[in-house]
């Protein structure tokens, strides 16, 4: 999906263009083209419904402060208004826990159009329990560190561009990513039992 | 085994980016032979990879609706966050005002009140002016019920502030001058005056207040509850001047001349209250509207 976004820079300035001069329909190319990334951006960021709205809320702030993108990575600075808009949501959320315990966890989550090939019974109830242990330790690290991870090892974006996207210096992007890792793996090696036979045995024999 | 391993210290921090090639070269030939001789970082790696490998294959979720802006979308957040903001201030200066015009008409007629009066003979002076003649004859008692008014005033001012920043007060103390030519009793009227702004805010004390400060000459007027019964002008002013012998003749003399203002006065001070009470109320009421949102 990375290599997706990275294709369609130089179509992306063009659209830019278009949608600061107020054309709707250029701009809903480009959510379109980042709804996904950005939808996932939230979810995994927030791991709720929440996520919708904060992705809702980055596109029209993104449209609305247009003029403000200077050119450079339109994704990095399309995550960082995502991202604002995740932290907002999470600050409404703290304010209103209320709200966000009436629905229990476990149903927070949405089914997911798994792109598995003809999983079995057992593979998909595995993979749906992981899924929701990974959702759940990524829920318990520091907001700046989860999206530092999520970024990096779910979004595939290299360090400089997760830089720019948290607006840090890279070596404050490097220690956020080390730290998420370690948490990480020290939640995972709880539920080792989760984890695919063939990561299991690649964590084992060195 | 690596016998350098042992001196050095384990680089657990930089091996999530060594992992990901973000290690300068000579940095990096460093942490590779520790790691190759260090059982423990060697799990590390291991482990931080499988937490790499997981992480990377949560599938993306498909975007459960589409995002794409309507027109609507677009116009909302602009046209909502204006009225937000807008109908506090609004009611609070429709309050200032109105109270500040209030006043202005209750300085006039008393200001109207001091030159007809003052004009008319020596015995019905202005009441400003005879209070100066009486408290030239009771200084003691002038001064006295002066500490009270201040107090008195300064209670009401602090209770005031809210109308000062919505920049009532500073309207309603430039009429100043046109009633107080100087002499220090005829202040004594300014500052209930002002503190009546305050008392508007309560609602009790509102339509005592400005009588206060019209009849400010009589000391009686600290106890608030009293000048309400001036729609009976021979009731009030006999109970106004039942302290201070020196003033029941001129407060008598003073009757008829000054009863029609007085009914005039509280009626707008009446007005003034629930003015400002009601943008209040209402201010407050748009403001809790507009937070639920």
């Amino acid at each position: 999906m990375a290599a997706v976004a990275q294709t369609h820079s130089d179509d992306d300035l063009d659209l830019i263009a278009r949608a600061r001069g107020g054309d709707l329909g250029a701009f809903n190319v480009l959510v379109e083209r980042y709804e996904t990334p950005v939808f996932n951006l939230c979810f995994r960021m927030l791991g709720g419904p929440a996520a919708e709205d904060a992705a809702q809320e980055a596109f029209i702030s993104a449209f609305r402060f247009l003029e403000r993108f200077r050119g450079g990575s339109f994704r990095a600075w399309l995550f960082r208004i995502a991202a604002n808009a995740c932290y907002d949501e999470m600050r409404r959320k703290k304010a209103r826990p209320a709200v966000s315990l009436d629905q229990p966890r476990g149903e927070d989550q949405r089914p997911f159009d798994a792109p598995d090939n003809e999983p079995t019974m057992e593979e998909r109830a595995a993979n749906t329990e992981l899924r929701q242990a990974l959702q759940h330790a990524l829920d318990q690290l520091p907001a700046e560190q989860r999206l530092a991870i999520v970024l990096c090892d779910v979004q595939g974006m290299d360090y400089a561009e997760i830089a720019l996207v948290m607006d840090v210096s890279l070596g404050t992007v490097k220690s956020r990513i080390s730290r998420a890792r370690f948490r990480m793996r020290e939640m995972m090696m709880e539920r080792r039992e989760l984890l695919p036979d063939s990561i299991r045995q690649s964590g084992e024999e060195q | 085994m690596n016998p350098f391993a042992i001196f050095n210290r384990h680089p657990a921090s930089e091996l999530s980016a060594y992992i990901d090639g973000q290690v300068k070269s000579e940095r990096r030939a460093t942490i590779e032979r520790h790691v190759d001789g260090c059982a423990s970082c060697r799990s590390d790696v291991a482990e931080l990879r499988v937490v790499m490998t997981t992480m990377g294959d949560l599938p993306l979720a498909a975007a459960p609706r589409s995002f794409a802006l309507t027109p609507n979308m677009v116009a909302r957040p602009v046209a909502a966050s204006e009225p937000r903001s807008m109908p506090g201030y609004v009611g609070m200066r429709i309050a200032g005002a109105g109270v500040a015009a209030v006043l202005a008409v209750v300085v006039l007629l008393d200001a109207g009140g001091v030159v007809n009066e003052s004009g008319s003979g020596d015995d019905s002076g202005s009441t400003a002016l005879n209070f100066a003649e009486t408290s030239d004859d009771a200084p003691t008692g002038a001064q006295l019920d002066m500490s009270e008014y201040d107090e008195f005033a300064n209670d009401l001012e602090a209770s005031a502030s809210p109308v000062e920043r919505a920049g009532g007060a500073e309207e309603t103390k430039a009429p100043e001058p046109t009633i107080a030519p100087g002499s220090a009793p005829a202040d004594a009227t300014q500052e209930p005056a002002a503190g009546g702004i305050g008392g508007a805010l309560d609602g009790e004390n509102a339509t005592t207040t400005p009588d206060e400060g019209y009849i400010a000459d009589a000391p009686v007027a600290t106890d608030p509850v009293l000048p309400v019964n001036a729609d009976d002008s021979d009731a009030a002013a006999t109970d106004a001047t039942l302290d201070n012998e020196a003033l029941r003749t001129v407060a008598a003399g003073e009757d008829n001349g000054i009863s029609t203002l007085v009914i005039i006065e509280i009626a707008l001070a009446v007005f003034a209250a629930a003015a400002v009470a009601g943008s209040f109320v209402l201010a407050y009421a748009v403001n809790r509207g507009s937070n639920r949102d």
